[in-house]
């Protein structure tokens, strides 16, 4: 069983013409995406006027396990959890 | 990959025309509509627009058990050029989800088995199909694995990929080379794991797959109206977590380029889609014909044995079979023939045959009253020939329309009615049409409003401020309705449910069951529609009135009418007097149609109570009409409508009808055919005879033409119809600028007349209980008061009237009053039921126990009677134990302690004034004001008193006249009067400008009424939601009758 910590802050990254992931920086480096394994979007609390979200479950080189967002109304990238 | 490919395979019969557009092939196989009741989002114009944007050449509807939405999908997507696809989302004994799919017509007729089975053998309302059933009835289906509530999805998504190999496999037999692996990408959590293992599955049992979108909507943009319609149907708010609330906004109808991209590890499912696309051919069997055949009992064909039915009759109604008689019937009868329909008129003759031979009373409506078969029949009581009426405006070669029937039963028996023809034709064969529960105005907000978390009593309080509008007319309200601009309730806070509710304008939010409509088939219904049971216990078809002809279904109208339940009860008691005091009995049908006291009752507005002749407009026109044979009363009827009124046929009307204006005819044919209404069009049946004389058009023709000129659709339609009258018109020697004129004439009246049949059948019943309240009030208000609800009144207005009459209205009373309102000594005795929470059981205990021995204390009641203590002390405060004790405060005191001496505990304390002691001796009695207002809360009326009298002193100090000295024409000029509003209402008028009407009721009778839009505007709030009101205005005297135009409002218990 694997456990989390909640991060939820934004973060520089990069990303391919679908907008997946190829590397953002967290924590002094740059670290690169080798693998997703699943990616959702969420549309939270649409009433109370919150933007959507795309998600992204990945694995990094270093062999770190993140979640990051994308805020579809900001336009910019959060890291959400790092997985232990 | 891209998803458009090109297709040059055979799709089967579809449309010549829809083979041509799916050359590129682009096919959404799993939608939902507002069919699948709160689990679907975007109409099907929506959904279909949608398709057609995004070059969907196939569009596939699969709601939630049920394909209530298969008609009107067909006939929109065939007339939009995208191919229908009939299919159903089914829910399976372990709770999963399938999808099926028709390929044709077969599939269709198992397909309805299937859902079938799934309602009638689960739960009503949890619709289950056992699994064992799909391989016996899945011809004609391919089927699919479903959404994540699929077996085989749901599965995988718990790490049971062995069952779910299992589980396919199973499905797989069950539809040999027609079972796909249904994958999706809605952008969930785990979706690309998911989709794997379904690929993997698929692999490894040679199956195919299909792509879907699990469409709930057809924009993303329509998310929010999802969600929050999933929030009633899980009974939830928006607030709360529901794992049947999704989670994103991605179940739209993608477009081909978003699934390939979503799907593009999947080319083969992407493939397997327009394969099925291509697959599915016609399913649904529009324009049959399913009429039920008639076995007639000497086994001659339908039209021989409805020949040998109508001539009996027609000896019996006309003595002797004239030349006209006989060509008239002929003509009907050879209609008849041809259009095949002779079962359907047995069939309503049959049923009309077994009210008659059972003492039913009924009375046949609608345009049926224009066939003198009908009439013979004894179905309607409208001599057709004699009034002239046009059978075309019924049944017409050119319209070939099916016939429709309508009749209405005394409310009692039509259920028997009903079971009699369930048991003539078979279960298989006979069911309820259906009717759907939309969405309007008040229905969105309370259900919106409480889903956004809104407190229930501000929802209430928001609801109830509209008017029965629309949903989508709520922001137009806001700005049209005074009484909403002026109610101080914070709209600006509701932008947002504003916002959800207009989208769902007209959505159906749950299925009923039609009021009196059955469908009867010759072929079992299951092949037909699928059938589930409603909450009355009967079975109803998913399909309603509007799409049942489209099925090639009869439907036959078996309606209740109160009113006939009345006049049964009134007539019963009435010959029990009659008989009582050796006098003749009275038959209702031999009721004199020429009685002059009853003519002059309805001058003088005095028509409460009287079958369509009661509201404010009718009791106003009788006053000044001078209504003095039956064709007045069917004048009446057909002028108080939506129609006549806006098209001002009334002013014209009174004013030829009492020579106010002479008559003249702009050519002399007319007069034959208008002579009978004064020269004014009034009837639908007068345009068709006058295109038929004048201008030479077979009736048929011109039962066409006036519904053409009824619907107005199109200017272009109509400037070709004109063309065509002038010029046949003129082609008979009519004049082209009079042919003109008259051509004018009949398409400004076309859309307002109403049909005289009908109005002819419903003048029988006005005129008759215009007479019984006439000649017999007593026994006709107890009857119209035990069979509420009925009529225009509350049965408060009703009491008040009967007052008026003379008669003496009785308080309940536990030693003598009945179930129902009775008689007794020429007055009214409340029933135990009007009481407030008194059943009728709880009546029968009271009655039966004091048939024993009559009740002689309230604790000898309690002893005797088990009721609740509410009811009891209901009882008390209305007066029901006057007779034993006359201090109603006391007896509530005496009531605590006779229960809790008889162990009742936990009673919350009972109402007591100052003064009370142990004993409650002392106690004083209420005063007279606080048991009016305790009978009005719990009877709906005061039996002996009223609530206004209590206001009389002060009125009176400031001159306030009383509702009785302005409708008996005392008073003139301007006045003040004050009364408790009846029924504020805004008919439609022909300026589009607002008027509204209502009645003040004291103790001395009814006042109208009227309010003109600079008023209303100002006064709209105290009109609508006050419940008395003091009204400044003037006396406006028209014929006999008297109103006040209203100038200033004041809500009276604000003084």
């Amino acid at each position: 069983m694997s456990l989390s910590r909640l991060i939820n802050r934004r973060i520089n990254a990069t990303s391919d013409r679908h907008g997946t992931p190829l590397r953002f920086f967290w924590h002094t480096n740059w670290r690169r995406v080798t693998r997703i394994h699943e990616t959702w979007r969420d549309t939270g609390s649409w009433w109370e006027g919150e933007a959507e979200k795309a998600f992204y479950l990945l694995q990094t080189g270093d062999g770190g396990t993140y979640e990051l967002y994308f805020d579809l109304r900001e336009k910019s990238w959060y890291l959400y959890k790092i997985i232990d | 990959m891209s998803c458009i490919l090109t297709s040059g395979k055979n799709l089967g019969t579809f449309t010549k025309s829809s083979i041509e557009t799916v050359s590129s092939m682009y096919a959404h196989l799993h939608t939902h509509s507002p069919f699948s009741f709160l689990d679907g989002a975007a109409s099907i114009e929506s959904l279909l627009t949608r398709a057609a944007e995004i070059g969907c050449s196939a569009l596939a509807i699969t709601d939630h058990n049920n394909l209530s939405a298969a008609v009107r999908f067909h006939k929109l997507a065939a007339a939009m050029g995208i191919k229908p696809i009939q299919g159903c989302e089914i829910t399976l004994d372990n709770g999963c989800h399938l999808t099926l799919l028709c390929q044709n017509r077969t599939g269709y007729t198992n397909l309805c088995r299937l859902v079938t089975r799934a309602h009638l053998d689960a739960p009503r309302g949890l619709p289950q199909l056992s699994r064992r059933l799909l391989k016996e009835h899945s011809e004609g289906l391919i089927a699919l694995s479903g959404c994540r509530h699929g077996e085989v999805a749901s599965l995988i998504l718990q790490g049971r990929n062995r069952q779910a190999l299992e589980a396919a496999s199973v499905y797989a037999a069950a539809f040999p080379g027609r079972f796909y692996i249904e994958i999706q990408d809605n952008l969930l959590p785990r979706t690309n794991s998911l989709n794997r293992h379904l690929r993997d599955l698929a692999e490894y049992l040679h199956l195919p797959m299909a792509a879907t979108a699990n469409a709930h909507y057809a924009y993303k943009e329509q998310f929010p109206v999802h969600d929050i319609l999933t929030c009633v149907r899980t009974l939830t708010c928006l607030q709360s977590i529901h794992p049947a609330r999704r989670l994103n906004a991605e179940n739209y109808l993608l477009t081909p380029e978003e699934m390939a991209d979503r799907l593009r590890d999947f080319p083969q499912a992407l493939r397997g889609t327009l394969e099925i696309a291509e697959l599915c051919d016609t399913a649904i069997p529009l324009g049959e014909r399913l009429f039920p055949f008639f076995n007639t009992p000497d086994g001659s064909s339908a039209i021989q044995f409805l020949r040998q039915l109508t001539y009996q009759g027609a000896q019996e109604r006309y003595g002797s079979i004239t030349t006209a008689i006989r060509e008239r019937l002929e003509h009907e009868l050879r209609i008849i023939d041809v259009l095949g329909v002779a079962d359907y008129f047995l069939v309503a003759w049959d049923v009309a045959r077994f009210a008659r031979e059972r003492g039913i009373c009924y009375a046949g409506r609608g345009s049926a009253a224009d066939s003198a078969v009908v009439y013979c029949l004894y179905i309607t009581n409208v001599d057709a020939i004699n009034r002239g009426l046009l059978f075309e405006r019924f049944l017409s070669l050119e319209r070939a329309q099916q016939p429709d029937i309508d009749i209405d039963f005394d409310a009692r028996y039509r259920d028997d009615i009903a079971r009699y023809v369930y048991d003539k034709y078979g279960e298989d064969h006979v069911a309820s049409v259906c009717t759907y529960h939309t969405y309007h105005a008040r229905s969105a907000l309370r259900d919106f409003g409480k889903a956004m978390g809104f407190p229930l009593q501000e929802v209430e309080k928001v609801a109830k401020a509209f008017p029965h509008i629309p949903a989508d007319g709520i922001r137009k309200a806001l700005t049209d309705y005074p009484e909403l601009k002026n109610s101080g309730l914070p709209f600006e806070r509701y932008e947002k449910l504003f916002d959800l509710v207009e989208q769902v304008a007209g959505f159906p939010r749950h299925i009923g069951t039609h009021l009196g409509g059955l469908v009867i088939s010759n072929r079992p219904l299951i092949e037909v529609s699928p059938l589930q049971m409603a909450a009355k216990g009967m079975r109803i078809i998913q399909f309603d009135k509007d799409d049942i002809e489209e099925l090639g279904l009869m439907k036959l109208d078996l309606l209740s009418l109160r009113t006939l339940s009345a006049v049964q009860t009134a007539i019963g008691d009435i010959n029990t007097k009659q008989t009582a005091a050796g006098k003749p009995l009275v038959e209702y049908a031999k009721i004199p149609l020429d009685d002059a006291s009853t003519y002059a009752a309805l001058n003088h507005g005095k028509s409460i109570g009287a079958f369509q002749l009661e509201s404010p407009a009718q009791r106003a026109l009788q006053t000044r009409l001078g209504a003095e044979n039956i064709e007045d009363i069917v004048a009446s009827i057909a002028l108080i409508r939506p129609g006549p009124i806006k098209g001002n046929m009334v002013e014209p009307f009174i004013a030829h009808r009492n020579g106010h204006c002479s008559v003249s005819y702009i050519h002399p044919d007319l007069e034959p055919i208008l002579a009978k209404t004064y020269g004014v069009v009034l009837f639908q049946e007068q345009i068709i005879e006058i295109a038929v004389k004048l201008a030479g058009f077979s009736p048929g023709e011109a039962d066409q033409l006036r519904k053409a000129m009824t619907h107005f659709r199109s200017q272009k339609k109509m400037d070709q119809l004109g063309r065509e009258f002038i010029a046949k018109a003129t082609k008979r020697g009519v004049e082209r600028k009079v042919a003109e004129t008259l051509y004018s004439y009949i398409v400004s009246y076309a859309g307002y007349g109403f049909c005289e049949a009908h109005a002819a059948a419903f003048s029988d019943t006005a005129y008759k209980t215009a007479y019984l309240v006439t000649h017999y009030p007593a026994e006709f208000f107890a009857a119209i008061l035990s069979h509420q609800p009925m009529g225009y009144y509350p049965p408060g207005t009703i009491v008040e009237e009967a007052k008026r009459r003379g008669v003496r209205i009785l308080p309940p009373d536990v030693n003598k009053s009945d179930l129902r309102f009775a008689v007794e000594n020429g007055a009214i005795r409340v029933s135990l039921t009007q009481v407030k929470g008194l059943s009728p059981d709880m009546a029968r205990a009271v009655i039966s126990s004091r048939e024993q021995k009559l009740f002689e204390s309230l604790s000898d009641f309690c002893r005797r009677v088990h009721l609740p203590r509410d009811v009891i002390k209901n009882l008390i405060q209305v007066g029901a134990f006057d007779n034993l004790h006359t201090n109603r405060r006391q007896l509530l005191w005496q009531l605590q302690g006779i229960l809790a001496m008889s162990g009742e505990n936990g009673q919350p304390a009972l109402p007591f004034g100052a003064g009370d002691s142990e004993t409650g001796q002392g106690l004083s009695d209420y005063s007279a004001f606080e048991k009016v207002i305790h009978e009005v809360t719990l009877l709906g009326f005061s039996p002996e008193n009223h609530f206004m009298q209590f206001f009389r002193p002060k009125l009176i100090q400031r001159g306030i006249k009383n509702c009785g000295e302005i409708s008996n024409g005392q008073v003139e000029g301007r006045v003040g009067v004050a009364g408790i509003v009846i029924r504020p209402h805004r008919p439609p008028t022909k300026s589009g400008r607002t008027v509204v009407f209502l009645s003040l009721e004291d103790e001395f009778g009814l006042c109208d009424v009227t309010i003109f839009e600079d008023v209303y505007k100002r006064y709209g709030r105290e009109i609508f939601h006050s419940p008395a009101l003091t009204v400044w205005g003037y006396v406006s005297r028209r014929g006999n009758g008297v109103s006040v135009i209203a100038t200033r409002i004041e809500p009276l218990l604000a003084e």
